[in-house]
């Protein structure tokens, strides 16, 4: 279970935070959701998702029904997420692995908008058309095409790792 | 009945299965198509990695006082857990006593 905390708790962090909008309650979501996964580890089934996707819908449902449960998005200020990300606490977002800004370089805004409302931020897709005033459908091509260009970023990042592999090689070789 | 590969492919479903954002009948559906058309894996496995990438390119650490919490709370049930097995074998001793004696 440590495992699980250490893997892919910022992640689910980062989840939590922006759906519920409140540090206190992302903090009590997430030992809830890591509580649930705890329980009902005998239910993941790995030929349907991966852990970390089976482990990011229960964040999102938990994290949802807080919100319904404390009516979060009735009460809270507009200002209150920024304080969250630019706390000291957690102010070193881990972007070891990947650089934010070259993984989304070629997302256009329309496209990011309707990926960080559903994805990070909880949002149904018929609130995200109600809230971006887009058509339902129009959600559901740009959550695809968004999706699209993140996986094509990735191909051409293992394909720039395999040429530069290559090239060392080579040079190796040569030598 | 069930839709053809490039159908559930191209219908975005699988985007949503992943985001956790998918009515009950169509979670059934790509679970389903899960099972019938296996290269549907490869799919899904590089839209799991795409978005588990930009979540983690938007994380934030886990509080330390948590992870603290954590162990500690894991450490009372653990605790728990082994006085109630000692009390449920308790039991059973003196079951198995009884049983004997009569």
């Amino acid at each position: 279970m440590s495992a699980l905390y250490e893997k892919y708790g910022s992640a689910i962090y980062g989840v939590i935070t922006r759906i519920v909008k409140n540090r206190y309650t992302a903090e009590e979501v997430l030992q809830q959701t890591m509580l649930k996964a705890w329980n009902k580890m005998g239910d993941y089934d790995a030929s349907k998702s991966s852990i970390y996707t089976w482990l990011n819908v229960i964040a999102r449902s938990t994290s949802i029904d807080a919100v319904r449960l404390k009516r979060y998005k009735v009460e809270q200020k507009t200002d209150t997420l920024d304080p969250i990300i630019h706390d000291s606490r957690t102010s070193n977002i881990n972007v070891s692995r990947i650089d934010i800004d070259r993984l989304t370089a070629n997302l256009e805004p329309k496209y990011k908008d309707v990926l960080d409302k559903l994805y990070l931020e909880g949002y149904s897709q018929s609130e995200v058309a109600k809230l971006l005033d887009i058509p339902l459908g129009t959600v559901k091509t740009r959550i695809k095409f968004a999706i699209g260009i993140l996986r094509k970023e990735l191909e051409n990042e293992k394909s720039l790792f395999l040429g530069m592999l290559l090239l060392i090689v080579l040079i190796l070789l040569v030598c | 009945m069930l839709e053809s590969f490039k159908k559930i492919q191209a219908s975005g479903l699988l985007e949503l299965y992943v985001i956790g954002e998918i009515a009950s009948k169509d979670k059934v559906k790509i679970e389903l198509a899960l099972i019938f058309y296996p290269e549907l894996k490869i799919d899904l496995v590089q839209i799991e990695k795409a978005l588990f990438l930009y979540a983690q390119a938007n994380s934030i650490p886990v509080p330390h006082i948590i992870i603290k919490d954590y162990y500690f709370k894991s450490l009372n049930s653990l605790k728990t857990f082994i006085f109630d097995s000692s009390k449920i074998l308790e039991s059973y001793l003196l079951l198995l006593i009884k049983t004997k004696e009569v």
